[in-house]
C-alpha cells in the first residue's frame, strides 16, 4: 500500500516536470506566439534601454540641425561636400550598435542631395576590385584607375553617454548624443550639436 | 504775419510726427509678423486644419495648431508649427511629419518617425520639421494619442 503511494506520488512528479519543461520551451502559454507585422516608425517603449525611437530621434534632430546650420548651408550651397564617418564612441554600460545611428544620419543626409560620402570600411574589397580590373582580364575602356578616389573632407564622429539612476521603484535613464563634423585638412569643428533623452520607468508594485 | 503762420505750422508738423511716428512704427511691426506667419489671437485657427491629420478622433478637439511659419533654407523646406493643449489636463502625443512634392507624391513615405511630445494643461509647444530633400514643397503633420 505504502509502495502503491510512493509510485503514484512519483508518477505525479514526473508528470508536473514534463509540463514545466513544456510551458517554458513554448513560453508559458502552451501554443507559439502570436506574430504580427508592426510600424517600424512608431514609439516604441518596451524596455527603458535605447531603442529604436531613441535612434531615430537622434537621427532626426542631428539631420535637421546640420542641414539648416547657416555655415553648413553656406558650405552646401553650390557644392556637396564629401564625408567620411568615423565612429560614435558608446560610453553607456548597455550594448548599443552606435553603426545603425551614424547609418540612419548618413542615410539621410545622402537622400537630401547635400551631402556625398565615403566608406573607409571597404577600401579592401574595393583595392581587390581594382586588383582584378588591372589584371589585364577587364576591357580597358570600361577599367576603373587607380589613384581617382577622392579625398573625404569632413570627418563626422561623437559620442553617446548615459546616467543612470534609480530610487525605489523608479529608473531615470539620461542619454546625451554628440555629433561632431570636423574638416579634415583645419581640424576645425565646423558643426556639432548634442541631443538630450530621458527616459523613466517606474516597475509595479506586484509582478516585474 | 505770414512768416508767424508758416512757423506755427512747421512747430504743428513736427509736434504730430513726433507723436505719431512711434504708433505708426508699432503698426508697422506688427505687419511684419504678420507676413512672417505669425498669428494673432483674434485671427481664425481653422485655417490650420488642412495641415493636420488626427491618426484617432478622441484627440481632434484635444490638441489643435496654432501657428505654422515656412521657409525654405539652401533649397529645402523648413516648417515650424505651435500645438496647443485645450485640455485642463496632461496630455501626452506622438507626432510625425509627411511631406509632399508639387505633384502630391509623399516624399520617402513612412520614413519620418513618430516623435513623443508631452503638454501640461493648456500648454503650448512648437515643434519643427526639414523636409528630407529639395522635392518636398509642402507638408501635414500627423497627431495621434500616446499610448
Amino acid at each position: 500500500m505504502e509502495r502503491n503511494g510512493k509510485s503514484v506520488f512519483l508518477w505525479l512528479f514526473v508528470i508536473i516536470s514534463f509540463g514545466v519543461a513544456g510551458c517554458a520551451t513554448t513560453g508559458g502559454s502552451g501554443s507559439s506566439p502570436r506574430v504580427a507585422y508592426s510600424d517600424a516608425t512608431a514609439v516604441e517603449t518596451t524596455t527603458i534601454d535605447f531603442g529604436s525611437t531613441d535612434l531615430q530621434q537622434i537621427a532626426e534632430t542631428m539631420v535637421n540641425s546640420m542641414l539648416t546650420f547657416p555655415p553648413i548651408v553656406q558650405l552646401t550651397t553650390e557644392r556637396r561636400p564629401v564625408i567620411f564617418v568615423e565612429s560614435i564612441k558608446n560610453k553607456t554600460r548597455e550594448h548599443i550598435d552606435t553603426e545603425a545611428i551614424t547609418d540612419t544620419i548618413s542615410t539621410k543626409l545622402i537622400q537630401s542631395g547635400k551631402f556625398r560620402f565615403v566608406d573607409r570600411t571597404k577600401v579592401n574589397e574595393v583595392l581587390k576590385e581594382l586588383q582584378y580590373q588591372s589584371s589585364g582580364i577587364v576591357d580597358e575602356s570600361t577599367r576603373a584607375q587607380f589613384g581617382k578616389q577622392i579625398g573625404a573632407e569632413f570627418m563626422l564622429y561623437g559620442n553617446l553617454t548615459a546616467i543612470e539612476k534609480m530610487a525605489g521603484r523608479v529608473k531615470d535613464l539620461y542619454y546625451k548624443f554628440t555629433l561632431k563634423l570636423m574638416n579634415v585638412e583645419t581640424g576645425i569643428i565646423e558643426w556639432q550639436d548634442e541631443k538630450e533623452i530621458r527616459k523613466i520607468a517606474t516597475r509595479k508594485m506586484i509582478g516585474m | 504775419m505770414n512768416k508767424k503762420k508758416l512757423l506755427i505750422f512747421f512747430t504743428l508738423a513736427i509736434g504730430i510726427s513726433i507723436v505719431f511716428l512711434p504708433v505708426k512704427k508699432i503698426f508697422a511691426s506688427h505687419g511684419t509678423d504678420a507676413e512672417a506667419g505669425g498669428k494673432s489671437d483674434s485671427k481664425d485657427i481653422s485655417s490650420y486644419d488642412t495641415f493636420i491629420v488626427y491618426e484617432n478622433m478622441s484627440i481632434k478637439n484635444k490638441v489643435k495648431i496654432y501657428n505654422v511659419k515656412m521657409r525654405y533654407v539652401n533649397d529645402i523646406l523648413q516648417i515650424s508649427v505651435t500645438l496647443t493643449n485645450y485640455t485642463k489636463k496632461p496630455i501626452n502625443i506622438v507626432y510625425k511629419f509627411m511631406w509632399f512634392d508639387k505633384d502630391d507624391f509623399e516624399v520617402r513615405a513612412n520614413t519620418s518617425p513618430w516623435l513623443p511630445l508631452s503638454f501640461q494643461p493648456k500648454e503650448q509647444k512648437t515643434v519643427q520639421g526639414v523636409a528630407p530633400n529639395p522635392s518636398a514643397k509642402s507638408f501635414k503633420i500627423k497627431i495621434s494619442i500616446d499610448n
